[in-house]
């Protein structure tokens, strides 16, 4: 991608799909649509920034790591709270003390 | 007892004309009551309440009160983690999550000995202006309850305005204090970025979230800033620099200070009625002995495009946690990983979240990177050094907070811009890291409406200061809703 990609890409059904997977999400047909008319309308709301040069500024000049004093040491540090994770996970198993998800590796596909 | 402030109710309790049992259950009763009008509780707990205040009274009869808070019951905002009691960001996501741990702000007040009554309702995530968008239910404005409290601490504002609670903690990541407590007709707080610890905050947008005390009056504010506020070694965005004793000056007079009328926010855009109740505010100031001047903010017309480029591109990340793996909702029965990601989220998030998330993913996407979210950042630094210019000037800046009083329930759903332009006078202080306030000015319609004061970096204390001398002479902060029976006890 060149750096002079100021290029604002235009929102499609397209990108808006490519978006869902980015975003790990999905939306149904009405909500495509309607997702989709918003979009455009946030999107034209930001031509605004088209009015000011910023050639000259340093985008880094306001950071939030401006104000920071001090950062913790970086020593290690143990803590066991399985016991109060465990207590709000969706499926834990209390044995191997592992959270329960479907497979990560489709074996199934495998050849 | 819900007409004192917190002062008063300190007083009371420490002379011993009520205990604060009694205080806490007048609260809980009073929320069993009317909090059905409005919606402003999503959990109330009663028994750890009572128990906080048993210990408080304890206290309170060695006749050494620790803090002049000790005993007096406050509500959070549902973002904070309470260790025990659910903390849901009013979301599907996160509608049976219990922390194991308390926000560090929180614990403060905790260790200060105010008695928790429970969690407020709130936009979804803090994503709103509303408080339309909870899973558990819009909030209602008491001083109107077909109207909304403003958000996204929409609950945290209409439980002080209505009297359930004399205060509240709200946060502020685009005006989510100052434009509820405008619509509510309170008083709250948004400190400078990392003057409270976000620790235990869900964070929605880590460069602008800010935890700010909402109440009565803004000696209740100064009195809960100053135990709120402070270092934390876990949030490495808090400020190490010390914490001011916010009340001691505020009694002073206000001669000599400067205010700044920026030229951009007192344009058409602003209801001409707001404008009129809010120059008679500035009169008022000028009797004070303040001096006013205009000043100029050039590139504040960019602060809400800029804010909803940036806030969703922060969002999008902070909420790729919640992927239905270690804790919040998971959907059933899913076919594989990707599976439990994408349909988790789906049905997890409401649609504001989900259409701020695509947003965000679409600013920061490759192609899209330097058009937005790096032009956003710039034009950022732009609007800090505006400010910088005019602190250069005046001593604080005075704006509205809306443009308009409290709109109806419904009316801006369908909407997103319409109702993201609530924020047009709120944004700068989040995207300058400065501290802003808001009180109350006046009324329109029926509709309380609020003015804001912008300080410079850790200038909390001239906002306060302001704010209490305007209300020693002035009793918009004094009035209340009517349906919230305020002419008894």
């Amino acid at each position: 991608m060149s750096s002079s990609s100021n290029c604002k890409l235009q929102l499609t059904h397209e990108h808006l799909k490519k978006l869902e997977k980015l975003a790990q999400l999905s939306l149904n047909d009405q909500e495509h649509q309607k997702y989709l008319k918003a979009l455009k309308e946030i999107l034209d709301m930001f031509d605004l920034l088209d009015r000011v040069n910023t050639d000259s500024v340093d985008h880094l000049s306001i950071q939030p790591t401006q104000s920071v004093s001090d950062l913790r040491c970086d020593t290690l540090e143990t803590t066991n709270n399985v016991d109060a994770l465990s207590k709000f996970c969706p499926e834990f198993n209390p044995q191997t003390q592992q959270i329960i998800v479907p497979p990560v590796i489709d074996q199934s596909s495998s050849s | 007892m819900h007409r004192l402030t917190i002062s008063e109710m300190a007083r009371m309790l420490k002379q011993g004309d009520c205990s604060s049992v009694e205080l806490t259950q007048h609260f809980l009763d009073r929320i069993e009551t009317y909090d059905t009008k409005i919606n402003s509780f999503v959990t109330v707990c009663p028994e750890q309440a009572l128990r906080a205040a048993e210990a408080a009274d304890q206290q309170l009869s060695t006749g050494s009160p620790t803090s002049p808070l000790l005993g007096i019951p406050i509500a959070h905002k549902d973002l904070f983690s309470t260790e025990g009691v659910l903390t849901t960001s009013c979301s599907k996501m996160l509608a049976n999550y219990t922390p194991p741990y308390t926000a560090t702000c929180v614990e403060k007040l905790n260790q200060a000995g105010m008695v928790m009554l429970g969690k407020t309702n709130m936009d979804e995530f803090a994503m709103g202006s509303s408080n339309e968008t909870s899973y558990f239910g819009p909030c209602c404005n008491p001083w109107n309850t077909e109207y909304v409290p403003g958000g996204s601490s929409g609950g945290s504002a209409a439980a002080v305005a209505a009297g359930l609670v004399p205060a509240t903690t709200g946060t502020d990541t685009g005006g989510s204090i100052r434009l509820p407590a405008a619509y509510c007709g309170i008083t709250g707080i948004k400190p400078t970025y990392g003057r409270v610890s976000r620790w235990g905050m869900t964070a929605f947008a880590s460069s602008l979230d800010q935890a700010g005390p909402m109440a009565q009056n803004a000696y209740d504010c100064a009195l809960i800033l100053e135990t709120m506020a402070g270092h934390d070694a876990q949030d490495a965005t808090s400020l190490n620099t010390p914490v001011p004793h916010y009340i001691k000056d505020l009694n002073q007079p206000l001669e000599g200070l400067r205010i700044g009328l920026p030229e951009e926010f007192f344009s058409d855009q602003l209801n001409p009625e707001i404008n009129q109740i809010l120059h008679q505010t500035i009169e008022t100031l000028k009797e004070l002995g303040m001096s006013v001047q205009s000043v100029t903010l050039p590139n504040s017309a960019l602060c809400i495009p800029i804010y909803y480029i940036l806030a969703p591109a922060e969002a999008s990340s902070n909420l790729a946690r919640f992927d239905g793996v270690r804790y919040g909702y998971r959907c059933k029965d899913p076919a594989s990983i990707e599976d439990l990601y994408i349909r988790s989220r789906a049905e997890g998030f409401g649609d504001e979240v989900k259409r701020r998330i695509i947003v965000g993913t679409h600013v920061l996407s490759s192609g899209a990177y330097n058009a937005y979210y790096q032009k956003a950042q710039k034009v950022r630094t732009l609007i800090k050094h505006d400010f910088d210019q005019v602190f250069s000037q005046v001593d604080v800046v005075f704006a509205p907070t809306a443009p308009s009083t409290a709109f109806k329930i419904g009316e801006k759903v369908d909407d997103p811009i319409s109702m993201y332009l609530c924020d047009i006078y709120t944004t700068a202080a989040n995207l300058a890291e400065l501290p802003a306030l808001t009180a109350p000015a006046g009324f329109h319609q029926g509709l309380p409406v609020g003015f804001q004061l912008i300080g410079g970096h850790l200038e909390e204390y001239k906002l306060l200061h302001i704010a209490h001398q305007l209300q020693q002479v002035t009793d918009f902060h004094q009035q209340h809703p009517a349906d919230f029976d305020f002419e008894e006890g």
